[in-house]
């Protein structure tokens, strides 16, 4: 056949075609970032970051290549299943879960600054401070790997979190190991800024920083408070009486003395923050932990003794969210973000919630009774007369004739 | 190689007609391209339906590429040296291939009305009368919200009533029981979700407000 | 001199909070330029622990209050030592709660009005002070810090502070720490920071007196 252009067009686009198939070359890998913020923070320089940052790497490797540091107990494999490309082996077993999942809202260093993140209200959770909200330990203690597959498994209603139910369970603990992971990193290297002096010979005239002998205590020294407190966290479980027998045939006793506890100020008085009609609406100018440290930096960049003043806030102005309060829940709409067992109001109430304003209830409210009331009261609320639950409208579509 | 374009043209028809064969099977791929297992009543009706518009339009289809080929081989340019042959058209023939079409659309139009008129109006929901937002109506068993991206669940719990304490909520899983007429009030948080059941044959928009 | 302070914004329980105007006490500056709410304290080397003088085992066990008045914590900045014991009582009619933003041994916990005081003990010391606050009243804010040896101090009014019978003999680092712009780094007069600390060798029974003076950028001034 002889080879004219009408002929010869469409198979140069398809050969081209097949040639962009291929793929271009190799993008460069991810690579973590420093907590700028907290740098900023805590006033430390450029060239005592970049040893931070090499010292971070040594002991937690890469996005591609992760690693722990000796005698953290985390799983090794899993971390490695969730990190890295996504990509799956021959059976179809997917490796890279973290970047197909999270990444895009949790950022490759689990700063809760991943590319959709800014457009999210609230904004995702940064896992570098070690705070997390939604748990059944006490206080500021870490959550157990049962309270990360909840969250995983449930979703977190009312936000961005979506369920991950149709993940295999075992993707799922992949990605609680590494979630764990990069909260211990970031718990190190906020704990690096605050110790500087212990592990760097710094010369602020000369612009360096050099590293003392590093062994492995003073590398131990740096995560190993944190390592352990994720350890201890199965053990510090809060110690929840059960539920009580009559919780249900007898709800309304319960729900009564709720009532009565939620407005006393000898007692939980809960109207202070959640105000008086249960709204939220008590105390609106507060802010979370997260938000705090970027505040906090920028009190410590915004002064004008700072040299580098404004190249501090344009820092933190790049490496952080736009700040928001953090407004205390309406309690009416029947929304429960840590789930809505009671037993789950139940830890939210006595634990209360990490990184947030909401305190710890159990020192004050001493008896089982007083405890399942409060709860009683709170999942009681939305269903009371204006409540979001109360299943109000018709809602099959209507006739066009009413008797 | 003379008749280059014609033998382009038997590619489609060959490749085409392939793709449907070799789709069903497990030949290439783990799980048969073709429709999912069908647990549902009325579903049946909807594969029919899905069958003959597929044999159809599949021998429509295969015919017209057989005649583009044909014709395209036998009036191959480097072969046929007959000079061009201007036609005024065939009145008979538009006529005819105007209302064959037409006449298999209108068939095909009326054969799908009683599959939509089943499956959404002549609805068991609306209880023995038939008639929507009568006392007779079935109460949903189960209470569907759409949101990014998820399924929020809740269904009516022991009283059976939904808007009480004793509502179960769920996310992502739906359980209803089998061999039952299950009504699903269907809503959305946010935006447009289309809320899908392969294995049912149900789809329905979940519109917000 | 630094500005001074500025309006804290009082936007809660108005009628037992607001009554007297809220004053910024980050920065407290007394007569003769002494700078109160320093922390002054001795940095542990390594795992070796400090010597600890005998007369501090009176001190074992004692309290350290921390109150709410009139929605300001009292006082602005405490320490307590591992072995002591920190009472955080309520003296206000509206309720508050007491956060602790360590990140190995924090709290956050509820204080009622006219409860009993709620005792807290540490399990370790930490590198330096951390924030106390109130989620009820975002404007309390105060700082606390807990050591694991009682070699501390925080400056009074006049910017002066005492730590008697320190170890002997040895080179001690002392950390100057103050809540504006944390560690203090710059001084002049008589003893020099070097890299923020002090390096200080005492002689037994010798009592040093020196005066620190500070650049005020130190604390965020001119």
């Amino acid at each position: 056949m002889t080879l004219s252009m009408t002929r010869l067009i469409p198979l140069a686009c398809l050969g081209a075609l097949a040639l962009f198939a291929t793929g271009c070359s190799k993008p460069e890998p991810p690579r973590f970032h420093l907590n700028v913020v907290a740098a900023v923070k805590a006033r430390v320089g450029a060239p005592t970051q970049q040893q931070v940052a090499n010292i971070l790497t040594a002991l937690y490797g890469t996005p591609d290549q992760p690693r722990l540091p000796p005698e953290v107990p985390f799983k090794e494999a899993l971390i490695a299943r969730a990190a890295g490309p996504v990509a799956s082996d021959i059976h179809g077993r997917k490796v890279g879960l973290y970047r197909e999942h999270c990444v895009h809202c949790h950022g490759i260093s689990g700063d809760g600054m991943g590319p959709t993140a800014a457009f999210l209200n609230p904004y995702p959770r940064d896992y570098r401070m070690g705070v997390f909200k939604f748990k059944a330990t006490e206080g500021k203690e870490m959550p157990t790997d049962s309270d990360l597959n909840k969250v995983l498994e449930e979703g977190i209603p009312g936000t961005s979190m979506p369920s991950f139910r149709m993940l295999a369970a075992e993707d799922r603990q992949a990605l609680v190991e590494y979630v764990k992971y990069l909260s211990l990193r970031g718990q190190t290297e906020l704990n690096m800024y605050d110790t500087v002096n212990d592990f760097l010979t710094i010369d602020e005239a000369a612009g360096t920083a050099k590293p003392d002998s590093l062994d492995k205590s003073v590398l131990s020294d740096m995560y190993a408070p944190f390592a352990g407190k994720w350890k201890d966290a199965a053990e510090k479980i809060l110690p929840a009486g059960t539920v009580p027998e009559d919780f249900i045939s007898n709800n309304q006793k319960y729900v009564e003395l709720g009532h009565k506890l939620y407005f006393d100020k000898a007692s939980a008085n809960c109207q202070q923050c959640h105000g008086t009609s249960a709204l939220g609406d008590g105390q609106l100018t507060g802010y979370d932990d997260w938000t705090k440290l970027v505040n906090d930096a920028i009190t410590v960049a915004d002064n004008e003794g700072n040299k580098a003043r404004s190249a501090d806030l344009a820092l933190i102005k790049e490496f952080s969210l736009k700040p928001r309060n953090i407004i205390p829940r309406n309690l009416r709409s029947g929304i429960y973000r840590g789930g809505r067992r009671p037993i789950d109001l139940y830890y939210r109430i006595m634990a209360g919630i990490n990184g947030s304003g909401m305190p710890a209830h159990n020192t004050l409210l001493k008896t089982e009774e007083e405890r399942w009331a409060i709860v009683a009261y709170v999942l009681n609320l939305p269903y009371q007369a204006g409540g979001a639950l109360a299943f109000e409208q018709e809602q099959i579509a209507p006739s066009r004739e009413t008797n | 190689m003379s008749k280059y374009w014609s033998l382009m043209a038997l590619t489609t028809l060959i490749f085409g007609a392939l793709c449907f064969m070799v789709a069903p099977t497990t030949w290439f791929w783990d799980k048969p391209m073709w429709l999912p297992a069908d647990y549902s009543e009325h579903g049946g009706e909807i594969d029919k339906l899905f069958y003959f518009i597929l044999a159809l339009t599949g021998v429509v289809f295969l015919a017209t590429e057989f005649i583009l080929f044909y014709f395209m081989w036998k009036y191959d340019a480097n072969v046929n040296k007959q000079p061009v042959v201007y036609s005024h058209g065939s009145h008979s023939l538009e006529i005819v291939w105007t209302i064959i079409p037409a006449a298999t659309l209108l068939f095909i139009a009326i054969v799908q009305f009683n599959s939509w008129a089943e499956s959404k109006m002549q609805n068991p929901m609306y209880g023995a009368d038939g008639i929507a937002g009568t006392d007779d109506d079935m109460q949903p068993t189960v209470e569907v919200t759409a949101r990014q991206w998820e399924w929020r669940i809740r269904y009516p719990g022991a009283d059976g009533r939904l808007g009480t304490p004793d509502d179960i909520f769920d996310v992502n899983e739906l359980h209803v029981p089998a061999n039952e007429n299950v009504v699903v009030s269907l809503k959305s948080s946010d935006v447009l979700h289309s809320f899908f059941i392969p294995n049912l044959r149900v789809k329905q928009d979940a519109v917000p407000a | 001199m630094p500005a001074p302070p500025g309006e804290l914004t009082c936007n809660k329980d108005e009628g037992t909070c607001c009554r007297e105007k809220l004053i910024d006490n980050s920065l407290v500056v007394g007569s003769g330029n002494g700078v109160a709410n320093v922390f002054v304290f001795l940095r542990s080397k390594g795992k070796t622990p400090v010597r600890v003088h005998e007369d501090y085992a009176k001190k074992e066990g004692t309290e350290v209050v921390l109150d709410n008045v009139k929605c300001m914590f009292q006082p602005h900045c405490a320490a307590v030592w591992t072995k002591q014991k920190l009472m955080i009582k309520n003296s206000d009619p509206v309720g508050h709660n007491t956060k602790y933003d360590s990140s190995i041994q924090g709290f956050n916990d509820l204080l009622n009005v006219g409860g009993a005081a709620l005792e807290k003990t540490f399990k370790a010391g930490e590198n330096k002070p951390a924030g106390i606050s109130c989620s009820i009243h975002p404007w309390m804010q105060g700082k606390l810090l807990v050591r694991d040896n009682p070699y501390f101090a925080i400056t009074n009014d006049q910017g002066e502070f005492e730590i008697p019978n320190m170890p002997a003999g040895e080179e001690l680092e002392i950390s100057f720490w103050h809540e504006r712009n944390e560690k203090l780094t710059k001084a002049s007069g008589d003893l020099q920071l070097k890299g923020g600390v002090l390096k200080v060798k005492l002689a037994e029974n010798q009592t040093t007196e020196a005066a620190f003076v500070f650049d005020p950028a130190e604390f965020g001034g001119k």
